[in-house]
C-alpha cells in the first residue's frame, strides 16, 4: 500500500479523485481511479504537469454526468446492493418514493389540499403582494444600464430650495454643483437635477396650454443615467438655445399620453410658460428619471437655459439658492469614501468663499460636510416617505402568514390523527421515526410550494391594484411586477419558511403514533393526545386576529377622523382651481389686470357665488413660511409664521370664519397702507394676552427695523393648510401686490414670486353641471397660456392628502379581515374534529339521558372557552400593535376602548358561529348509531 | 427484437473498441482508442458507465488480469465480448452498412474535416 502510495505522484487533484470515487459505482471505483492516474502520469510527463492536472478536470467534469446517470437507472431497475449510495443514505433514499406519496395523497385528498392550498395562498399572497410594493418602492434599481455605479452627494431629503449651512448637504445650489463637478475627476459624469418637478405651461401650435411636470436638469444628466432617445436627440454639452428656441426633452409617457406618440412632434415650434421651446427628442418607455415618485419629470429642460425660461425668478446663478440634488456615475476603481472626504473637502473651501458668512456661520464650518451615497435605486424620497406604512403593512401580512400557518398545522394534526392507525402499524412494523417525521415535513413542503405558487398568482393580480390605490393618479409609475426575480425567490422563500412553520410540530406529534395505538383503534379516546397542540394553535389564532381586527379598526377610526374633522374652512360647494404658478410667464405688471379679468370672468358664471385667489389655497400641499420681527417683541426671539396671499373675498369663499375685524376690500390697494388678517394662533403667539388688531409686525430680515411693515386688520379662525395631523400653524394673510421695499434682491423676488396665484377657489351654488368646462373656457378666456393644473372639489382636494392612510386602512382591514375568517376555519375544524372523535362518547351520554342543549353548550363551551384564552392572551399583543401604531393614528387612543370592545365583541360571535354549527352537529348524533360505528 | 438490443452509438464504438484492442482490453486502452479513432475527447467515466450497461446487458463480460509485475502494479479489468454482444455487434454494424449503402463516402469524410 505503501508503496502505491509513494507512486502517486501524478498529478489527480484529491477533489477530482474524490468526485470520482463518489460518481463512480464501488466495482469499478479502483479502474476509474487507476486509469485517470496512469494516464495522468503519462501525460504529465510528456506536458507537464499543470497540462496533465487540467486534462484531469476536464475528465472529471465529463465523467460525473454518465457516471451518476447509470448509477441511477440500475437504481430504478431496481439493482439491489447498488442504489445511490454516493449520497448520504438517509436523506436520499426513498425521498422521491415520499415526493410521491405526498402529491398521491394530495390528489386523494381534494377537499384538504384545496383548503390547505387556499389557506395557504392567502397567507403568502398577503405577504408577496406586500413585498411587491417594497420591491418597487425601496429596493429596485432605477432601470438603467449598470445602475450600481450611480452615487449621490448627500444622503437625505431636503426639498426644495434651501439657503444657509445645511450641515449634512444634500441639495446644491448651480455654483456648488459646477464647483463639485469640476473637483471630482473619479465621477465619470456628475449631474445636477431640480429636486422637485414643477409644472409649466406646454403648448403646441393653437391648442391651450397644457401642465407638463417639467425639472431642469444639467445638459450631462442622460450621460450618467447612460440612456440614449428613442426619437430625436438629446441636448450637446452646452445645450444651447435653437434659435431662440428651448430644446425639450420628453418623457415616454408624456410623449404617448399627450402627442400620440407622434415622431413628427421632434423639431415642432411651440411654448413653455409662453417662451418658444421646441421638442428635439423623446426618452425610451420605463425611464423615469431620477426618482421614483408617483409624478415623475415629463419633460427634462436644460438647466443652462434656466434663467431664459425663468427670467426674473431664476434660481441658477444664486449661490445661496440650493436646489439640485446631485447624481454621478463613479469609475470601478473609485472609492465613495475617499469622494465624500474630497466632495467635504470642496464644500468647505467653497462656501466661505462664496457666500457671506457669520462668524456663527464660520465656526459651524467644520460641521459642513456631504455624505456620497449609493443610488441605485435614484433618490430616496418615496421610500423615506413610505417606509412605516410599510413596515407596519408587512407585519400585519406575517401576522395573516402566521395564522394560516397555525390553521395549516391543525388540518395536518387533524389528517394525521386520521391516519393514526397506519402510522402506528408501520412503526409497530419497524418504520424510524426520522423517516415519518421527513414524510411529513415532505407533505408539508408540497403544500407549502403550492401554496406559495397560487399566491405569487393572487398577488401578481393584487400588485398592480395596490399601485394603483397607493399611489392614485400616478402617471408615472412603473408597474410593480410580482413577477421580478426577488419577489419570486421571497415568495419561495417565504413557502420553505412557511413549511416549517406548520408542519415541524404535526411532524414530531403524529410520528410519536406507538404500536399500543394500532391495537387500541382510532376511535375510542380515552385521553385525546393531539387536542392539547390543536387548541393552542387555535388559542394563538385568535389572539393574533384580535390584534389584526383591533388594528384595522384603530386605523379605520383614524382615517375617519382625518377626513371628517373640522379644517376650519368649508368643504360644501367650494371648489379649487390649480393654477401653473408661472401663470403662463405673465410679467408682473400684467398680475393686476389679469387677476381683475379672472375674478369677472368667472364671477359672471351661472351658479358660482364667489371667487377669490391665492398664492395657495388649503391642503393643496403647500406652505409658506418666513421669520417675523412683532412689534413688542424682543429681535432675539427668533419666531416665525406661515403666510399666504389672497384677494378680497377668499375668506368668505373658503368658508373660514372672521372673528374679529375685518377681512381685505377695495381699500387694501398696492399703494395704501400695508395690512394683514392673521389667524388666531398668529395672534396668540406673538401678540400673546393682547388685542392683536392694529398691531404691526414684518417679516425678519438682516435690514432690521422692519417691524412695523404691516399693520394687522382682522383676526380669522384657525384653519389647516399643510399637515391634517398636526394644529393649524400660525398664519398671517396678506393682499395681493402690496409690496415691502426691501433692499435685498433675494428678499424682493420671493415677494415678486408670492404674487403669482397658484390657486383660484370658487364657492358655488350645487348642484352645478357643466361647472369644469366653463371655468376652463374662462381662464382660457383671460389668456390662453395660463394653465389649469387640477379642477376639485374641496372635498376631493381634501381626501387627496390621505390616499397612503385610506390604503393603509383598507390593506388592514383586508388582512383582520382574512385573519378573522382563516381563526373561525380553524376553530370550526378543531371542533368538528373533536366532535366527530367524540361521536361515540357523545352517543353513549345521550344514550344516559343528556338532553341536546346540554350537548350543544358541552362543545360551544369548549370553542368559547379557548376563544377566551386567546383573547386574553391577545389583549397584550393588540395594545402592542396599538403602540406601534401611534404614530399614524389621529385623534384616537391607541387603547380605545370603543375600538378593542367591539373588536373582542366581534371575534366572540364569529367564533360563536363557527362553534355552533358543529354544536348542532353533535346535538343531533344518533346514540344508536354511535354506539354501532366502531 | 426488443428495444434493449440496439446499440447506442457509443456502445457500438465501446464494443468495436474492445474487439480491437482484445486481449489488452481494459478502461484506459479502450479510451485512448476511440479518442485516436475519433478525434473526439472522450471521459473516463463515459467509458465505464457504457462498460457497465453493456456487462448489465450480457453482451461483454470481464476477467480480472494477475497484477503487473512491478511496485504498485494493479490487476486489470480485461473486457471480452459474449455471443450476445458478437451477434448484437454483427447486427448493427449490419444494419449500417445497409443503411449506408448509396451514400458517399468520401462527402461522410468531407463532412468531418
Amino acid at each position: 500500500m505503501t508503496g502505491r502510495m509513494a507512486r502517486r505522484t501524478a498529478p489527480v487533484p484529491p477533489l477530482a479523485r474524490w468526485l470520482l470515487a463518489r460518481a463512480a459505482r464501488p466495482a469499478d471505483r479502483a479502474s476509474v481511479l487507476a486509469d485517470l492516474e496512469e494516464e495522468a502520469a503519462t501525460r504529465a510527463s510528456r506536458d507537464g504537469s499543470k497540462a496533465a492536472e487540467r486534462w484531469c478536470w476536464r475528465q472529471t467534469r465529463r465523467s460525473i454526468l454518465p457516471l451518476v446517470w447509470q448509477r441511477l437507472a440500475r437504481a430504478r431497475a431496481r439493482e439491489p446492493g447498488d442504489a445511490t449510495s454516493f449520497l448520504p443514505t438517509r436523506l436520499w433514499s426513498g425521498l422521491a418514493t415520499d415526493v410521491r406519496h405526498a402529491s398521491r395523497r394530495m390528489r386523494r385528498e381534494p377537499g384538504f389540499t384545496v383548503v390547505a392550498v387556499l389557506t395557504l395562498a392567502l397567507g403568502i399572497g398577503a405577504n408577496t403582494a406586500v413585498f411587491t410594493l417594497v420591491n418597487a418602492v425601496m429596493l429596485a434599481p432605477l432601470p438603467v444600464p449598470d445602475p450600481d455605479r450611480l452615487y449621490r452627494l448627500g444622503d437625505n431629503d431636503s426639498c426644495c430650495v434651501n439657503s444657509g449651512l445645511l450641515g449634512d448637504f444634500s441639495i446644491f445650489s448651480w455654483p456648488l454643483y459646477e464647483a463639485l463637478r469640476d473637483a471630482t475627476p473619479d465621477f465619470a459624469a456628475l449631474a445636477a437635477f431640480q429636486a422637485q418637478p414643477q409644472p409649466m405651461g406646454l403648448r403646441a401650435a393653437s391648442s391651450p396650454a397644457e401642465p407638463v411636470l417639467t425639472e431642469f436638469v444639467s445638459p450631462n444628466y442622460f450621460d450618467v443615467f447612460n440612456v440614449a432617445p428613442l426619437v430625436g436627440r438629446i441636448w450637446t454639452p452646452e445645450a444651447a438655445a435653437v434659435d431662440g428656441r428651448v430644446p425639450i426633452v420628453l418623457s415616454h409617457a408624456a410623449w404617448q399620453g399627450r402627442f400620440h406618440a407622434d415622431a413628427a412632434i421632434v423639431g415642432r415650434s411651440m411654448t413653455l410658460n409662453g417662451r418658444p421651446a421646441m421638442v428635439i427628442g423623446v426618452m425610451p418607455a420605463g425611464f423615469f428619471g431620477d426618482t421614483l415618485r408617483p409624478d415623475t419629470a415629463e419633460a427634462w429642460l436644460p438647466l443652462t437655459l434656466e434663467p431664459l425660461v425663468e427670467g426674473r425668478n431664476s434660481l441658477r446663478d444664486t449661490s445661496d439658492a440650493n436646489w439640485l440634488y446631485v447624481i454621478g456615475r463613479l469609475l470601478p476603481d473609485a472609492s465613495p469614501t475617499a469622494e465624500s472626504a474630497k466632495t467635504t473637502a470642496t464644500l468647505r473651501v467653497w462656501l466661505p468663499a462664496n457666500l457671506p458668512l457669520t462668524s456663527q456661520d464660520r465656526a459651524a464650518l467644520p460641521r459642513q460636510h456631504i455624505v456620497v451615497t449609493p443610488a441605485r435605486s435614484g433618490v430616496a424620497t418615496l421610500r423615506s416617505a413610505n417606509t412605516q406604512a410599510l413596515f407596519l403593512l408587512s407585519l400585519a401580512a406575517g401576522a395573516v402568514l402566521l395564522i394560516a400557518c397555525a390553521n395549516l398545522a391543525n388540518l395536518l394534526l387533524v389528517r394525521g390523527h386520521a391516519r393514526g392507525p397506519e402510522l402506528a402499524l408501520r412503526t409497530a412494523l419497524g418504520a424510524r421515526r426520522s423517516r415519518l417525521v421527513r414524510e411529513a415535513l415532505v407533505d408539508s413542503l408540497l403544500l407549502a410550494l403550492s401554496g406559495g405558487a397560487v399566491g405569487v398568482l393572487m398577488a401578481g393580480l393584487g400588485a398592480s391594484t395596490l399601485v394603483r390605490v397607493a399611489f392614485p393618479g400616478a402617471h408615472g409609475m412603473p408597474p410593480a411586477s410580482a413577477t421580478a426575480w426577488p419577489v419570486l425567490a421571497y415568495a419561495v422563500a417565504l413557502s420553505l419558511v412557511a413549511a416549517l412553520g406548520f408542519g415541524c410540530l404535526p411532524a414530531v406529534m403524529l410520528s410519536r403514533a406507538t404500536a399500543l395505538d394500532a391495537i387500541r383503534g382510532s376511535n375510542r379516546v380515552v385521553g385525546d393526545r393531539g387536542a392539547w397542540p390543536r387548541r393552542a394553535l387555535v388559542v394563538v389564532q385568535v389572539a393574533l386576529s384580535l390584534a389584526l381586527v383591533a388594528s384595522a379598526g384603530l386605523l379605520g377610526r383614524s382615517a375617519y377622523n382625518l377626513q371628517a374633522q373640522s379644517f376650519g374652512f368649508a368643504t360644501e360647494g367650494r371648489v379649487m382651481v390649480g393654477l401653473d404658478p408661472s401663470l403662463g410667464g405673465l410679467t408682473p405688471d400684467e398680475l393686476p389686470p389679469t387677476y381683475q379679468r379672472l375674478e369677472e370672468r368667472l364671477s359672471s358664471l351661472s351658479n358660482v357665488r364667489t371667487v377669490s385667489l391665492s398664492l395657495y389655497g388649503p391642503m393643496v400641499g403647500n406652505n409658506w413660511s418666513s421669520g417675523i420681527v412683532a412689534e413688542g417683541r424682543p429681535a432675539s426671539d427668533r419666531l416665525g409664521s406661515s403666510w399666504d396671499r389672497v384677494s378680497a373675498r377668499y375668506f368668505e369663499t373658503i368658508g373660514t370664519r372672521v372673528i374679529r375685524g375685518r377681512v381685505f376690500d377695495a381699500r387694501d390697494t398696492p399703494g395704501a397702507e400695508r395690512t394683514a388678517v392673521v389667524n388666531e394662533r398668529f395672534a396668540a403667539r406673538f401678540f400673546p394676552g393682547q388685542e392683536a388688531i392694529g398691531r404691526h409686525f414684518g417679516f425678519r430680515t438682516d435690514e432690521g427695523g422692519r417691524e412695523r411693515d404691516f399693520t394687522v386688520v382682522g383676526i380669522v379662525a384657525d384653519a389647516k393648510y399643510a399637515d391634517a395631523r398636526d394644529v393649524a400653524y400660525p398664519t398671517f394673510f396678506l393682499p395681493f401686490f402690496q409690496d415691502v421695499p426691501f433692499a435685498s434682491g433675494a428678499e424682493r423676488s420671493m415677494q415678486t414670486r408670492s404674487n403669482y396665484a397658484g390657486d383660484v377657489e370658487l364657492w358655488v351654488h350645487l348642484p352645478a353641471p357643466g361647472l369644469e368646462g366653463d371655468v376652463r373656457a374662462a381662464i382660457a378666456s383671460v389668456s390662453p397660456n395660463l394653465v389649469v393644473r387640477r379642477f376639485r372639489p374641496m372635498g376631493e382636494q381634501i381626501a387627496g392628502n390621505f390616499t397612503r392612510d385610506r390604503l393603509v386602512t383598507w390593506l388592514a382591514t383586508l388582512f383582520a379581515g382574512l385573519a378573522l375568517v382563516l381563526a373561525c376555519v380553524g376553530l370550526y375544524g378543531v371542533t368538528t374534529y373533536s366532535v366527530s372523535r367524540r361521536t361515540r362518547d357523545i352517543g353513549v351520554r345521550m344514550a344516559l339521558g343528556a338532553d341536546r342543549r346540554r350537548v350543544i353548550s358541552g362543545v360551544l363551551t369548549s370553542a368559547l372557552v379557548q376563544t377566551a384564552v386567546g383573547l386574553i392572551i391577545g389583549l397584550p399583543a393588540t395594545i402592542g400593535a396599538g403602540r406601534l401604531l401611534r404614530e399614524q393614528l389621529f385623534d384616537v387612543s391607541e387603547t380605545d376602548a370603543k375600538v378593542l370592545g367591539v373588536s373582542v365583541l366581534l371575534l366572540l360571535a364569529a367564533t360563536a358561529i363557527a362553534g355552533a354549527i358543529p354544536a348542532r352537529r353533535a346535538a343531533s348524533i344518533d346514540p344508536i348509531k354511535a354506539l354501532r360505528s366502531e | 427484437m426488443a428495444k434493449g438490443d440496439f446499440l447506442g452509438e457509443f456502445e457500438l464504438y465501446v464494443l468495436l473498441a474492445i474487439v480491437h484492442c482484445s486481449p489488452e482490453a481494459y478502461g484506459l486502452r479502450l479510451r485512448q482508442d476511440i479518442e485516436t479513432r475519433t478525434g473526439r475527447e472522450v471521459a473516463i467515466g463515459a467509458v465505464y458507465a457504457t462498460l457497465g450497461r453493456l456487462e448489465d446487458k450480457v453482451m461483454i463480460r470481464h476477467d480480472v488480469s494477475t497484477p503487473q509485475p512491478i511496485p504498485g502494479g494493479r490487476a486489470r479489468k480485461h473486457y471480452h465480448l459474449t455471443p450476445a454482444g458478437e451477434r448484437a455487434l454483427g447486427h448493427s454494424t449490419q444494419m449500417m452498412r445497409r443503411m449506408m449503402l448509396g451514400w458517399p463516402t468520401s462527402r461522410t469524410a468531407r463532412s468531418r474535416g
